[in-house]
């Protein structure tokens, strides 16, 4: 059951260049989305606790960068909806992902 | 795409060598010339872009608005990777770098990180409020993505003035602060550009312009959202952890 409000926007005629969804449109369940919103916040302070907590500047920057991925991938995959989306729409957020690591790889040595 | 990888070998030349620098530009003028010519026929490539020979669509189901999004967003990775990556090849050849906390405030950038994990959280929920038909909620977590939005500007504004007039770090002071300032400041424009287009998107919300079939508009705002949160996810730790 809508409420009068969600009626209204449900009936309302959609404005100029909004179009309606495309095939393998996604629902993502509720619970995912604060699942890693928690997911985040966790990771957060864990992030924040290692360079007291992990002794040694490499396993520091081991720790910390694969704390950063997670987040990033988690931010990526379930609130960018990449996890529900095309296999070329996916391949072809690859492409980009691998120029990043390969151009700082490149400046960094 | 091709545009992207032509900016991004340019600027990587800048750092690196100035040959690779003249590749970039060729790409980019090679680039920028084969956009122009296709202007005249943008809706045939799009006729052509969602139909293969045999009749399959040919971006599996994505529709060209978000697939254009995704180009620019594409863009965006590399031109953030040229601001990181010629950082991060400065530090490694710098003599000394101040270490976590030394200088930068973590802990009220921490808060500001979480705050900005929450307008992820919000801007989800008004996408979903708008699947839902639920106007009432597409309305209110659209505003308070904006509002948590401001509060982050607002926090780095105030981190800003306190590292250039009490702490004394200032873009000239040195590769330290010229770098840090780089970083932060572009990702706090594009936040700042995203609240100018949140105003925006609240605006058609409230006048009516998003229903349960038809809200890109709300999706591909999310989408530019969360890709500045994913760029602060990757700034907070290496500019300000490590």
């Amino acid at each position: 059951m809508m409420t009068g409000d969600a009626a209204a926007v449900a009936t309302a005629a959609g404005g100029p260049g909004m179009a309606a969804h495309a095939p393998g449109d996604f629902h993502t369940p509720h619970w995912v989305y604060i699942a890693v919103f928690a997911a985040l916040a966790v990771l957060t302070v864990l992030e924040l606790s290692v360079n007291s907590t992990v002794s040694g500047k490499s396993l520091q920057v081991a720790a910390l960068v694969s704390l950063m991925m997670a987040k990033a991938l988690l931010v990526v995959l379930y609130y960018m909806h990449v996890r529900y989306e095309s296999r070329v729409l996916r391949l072809a957020i690859f492409m980009p992902f691998f120029a990043a690591v390969f151009f700082t790889a490149v400046v960094m040595i | 795409m091709a545009l992207a990888l032509g900016f991004s070998t340019l600027l990587t030349g800048l750092v690196v060598h100035w040959s690779i620098t003249i590749v970039g530009a060729l790409v980019l003028g090679y680039a920028a010339l084969g956009y122009l010519h296709q202007l005249p026929s943008m809706h045939q490539l799009e006729g052509y872009l969602l139909r293969t020979p045999r009749g399959r669509h040919a971006l599996g189901g994505t529709s060209v608005r978000k697939m254009g999004m995704w180009m620019f967003l594409f863009s965006e990775i590399l031109f953030f990777t040229g601001l990181i990556g010629g950082a991060l090849a400065l530090r490694v050849r710098a003599d000394g770098w101040p270490g976590p906390g030394e200088v930068l405030n973590v802990p009220l950038t921490a808060a500001n990180t979480f705050i900005l994990i929450c307008s992820s959280v919000t801007m989800v929920e008004a996408l979903r409020g708008a699947q839902m038909g639920n106007a009432r909620h597409m309305r209110l977590f659209l505003l308070l993505t904006m509002a948590l939005g401001i509060v982050f500007v607002s926090i780095q504004a105030k981190e800003y003035m306190l590292l250039f007039f009490e702490e004394g770090l200032r873009p000239g002071s040195g590769l330290y602060g010229s770098t840090f300032y780089i970083q932060t400041g572009f990702h706090g424009g594009h936040v700042t550009a995203g609240i100018v287009a949140l105003a925006y998107v609240n605006y058609r919300a409230w006048k009516g312009g998003y229903t349960r079939e038809a809200h890109e508009g709300i999706e591909l705002m999310g989408l530019y959202w969360h890709f500045v949160d994913v760029v602060w996810i990757f700034l907070f730790t290496i500019v300000y952890l490590i």
